[in-house]
């Protein structure tokens, strides 16, 4: 009988738990288009398996053995790098994605439940199941403030996103800017360390740590740090079939100097074709004492700057054929 | 040496620059890009070779194209093409 009695005066608070969570269920989770194989994290071709990195470390660590396989080191240390980063950025775009819909939906499902909560206390009759109903509300408040302190310190997700964007921003700034550092400079170990840093930077606790004051500010200048960093990159122009065939024509003449048996003729030429450039006007700088090998790198660099340089082609066609 | 390349360049004028850049003794590693949509640009990562040293020919195509014959993949990035992200594969000669 008393069983009944409390039923009773819970029946409005059931009916309107039971519309709540009908509505909850309702919802659906659309935060963006369907990801593309070729992007998704469990696709093929974005994948760095575990037996690739350990392949191609054991390659880079014998390739440092020797000076005469440092560029081989730097391509592998380079490729390392990359494949890493495919994998930390879809993870962390993922991520991004869930923080933003977990929390959203916990935040509307706790929003929910407190409004029906407080209605039901307004609407029931019993004086025992209005103070239950204002325990619950209390509990459920008590529990979103500490999910929201525990968790996230009180920060919105707008903040702490914001936060692990600028500090991955930093960190990719100096991982691209070390990049451009000789393998022995840079070696992998310690991309390896900038990478832990760069992964860590996209987490909730990293997001957190640098969220001061300075966040705002911080976000523009690393943004700033990175476009410096981009700005000092060569730019690479359009390049026609007869420009391809120019600029491979120059590098396989220079290489016939670099394979010439007789290298005392061979220098001879790689001179009088920088000297060539430099009475036409190109920045080149040279002198006698110079080894074979850094004349000829010279000149390569001439024609790889030649890439993103349109007048410098034309002299250096003037300067190899005369 | 990482380069930049402009984001608005089709698929074949991207692979041109990137041809243009391996024929002058560069090889390359990586292919990515500035996640910048108001001023896209792909950016290149090339190991230099020796002077007079030039690579295979690479091919750039969508991953979502087939690899093409008697070649090996070389890297796989999101690149801009004419002002939006794609993901290519570069493949080169075997």
């Amino acid at each position: 009988m008393k069983m009944n009695k409390v039923y009773v005066q819970f029946q409005p608070v059931l009916l309107l738990l039971g519309l709540c969570s009908g509505l909850l269920t309702g919802c659906g989770t659309v935060n963006g288009p369907n990801i593309p194989k070729a992007l998704d994290r469990k696709g093929l071709i974005s994948t760095f398996s575990t037996n690739v990195f350990q392949e191609n470390l054991k390659e880079y660590r014998e390739a440092m053995g020797r000076k005469s396989s440092y560029p081989r080191a730097q391509v592998l240390r380079d490729q390392m790098i990359g494949s890493i980063r495919v994998e930390i950025e879809m993870n962390y775009r993922i991520f991004e994605q869930q923080l933003y819909s977990g929390r959203a939906t916990f935040n509307t499902a706790a929003d929910i439940t407190e409004l029906a909560l407080a209605g039901a206390a307004t609407i029931t009759h019993g004086e025992q199941a209005k103070t239950i109903i204002g325990a619950v509300l209390l509990a459920t408040k008590g529990s979103r403030l500490s999910y929201d302190k525990n968790f996230f310190r009180e920060k919105t997700t707008e903040a702490i996103i914001a936060s692990m964007q600028s500090e991955r921003s930093k960190k990719l700034a100096q991982i691209i800017d070390s990049m451009n550092l000789t393998v022995q400079a840079y070696p992998f170990e310690k991309a390896w360390v900038d990478l832990v840093d760069y992964f860590y930077a996209g987490t909730i606790e990293g997001g957190l740590l640098a969220l001061t004051s300075e966040a705002g500010r911080g976000a523009a200048a690393s943004k700033e740090k990175l476009q410096i960093v981009e700005a000092s990159r060569i730019r690479l122009l359009k390049a026609s079939a007869a420009d391809i065939r120019a600029t491979g024509d120059l590098t396989d003449e220079l290489g016939k100097l670099v394979n010439a048996a007789d290298q005392a003729a061979a220098r001879d030429k790689a001179l009088a074709i920088l000297g060539r450039l430099k009475s036409d006007g190109v920045d080149v700088t040279f002198d006698s004492t110079d080894s074979n090998e850094q004349l000829y790198q010279k000149l390569q660099d001439q024609i790889d700057a030649a890439t993103a340089n349109s007048a410098l082609k034309p002299k250096l066609i003037r300067a190899f054929s005369n | 040496m990482s380069v930049e390349i402009d984001g608005t360049y089709t698929l074949e004028e991207l692979e041109s620059a990137i041809l243009d850049k391996e024929a002058a003794a560069n090889e390359l590693t990586i292919l990515d890009n500035n996640d910048d949509e108001r001023d896209p640009k792909t950016l290149a990562t090339f190991k230099k070779l020796g002077p007079g040293k030039r690579p295979k020919p690479i091919h750039l195509v969508s991953s979502t194209d087939p690899q093409p014959a008697n070649t090996k993949l070389v890297c796989s990035g999101t690149v801009y093409t004419s002002g939006a992200k794609i993901v290519v594969a570069a493949y080169r000669d075997k």
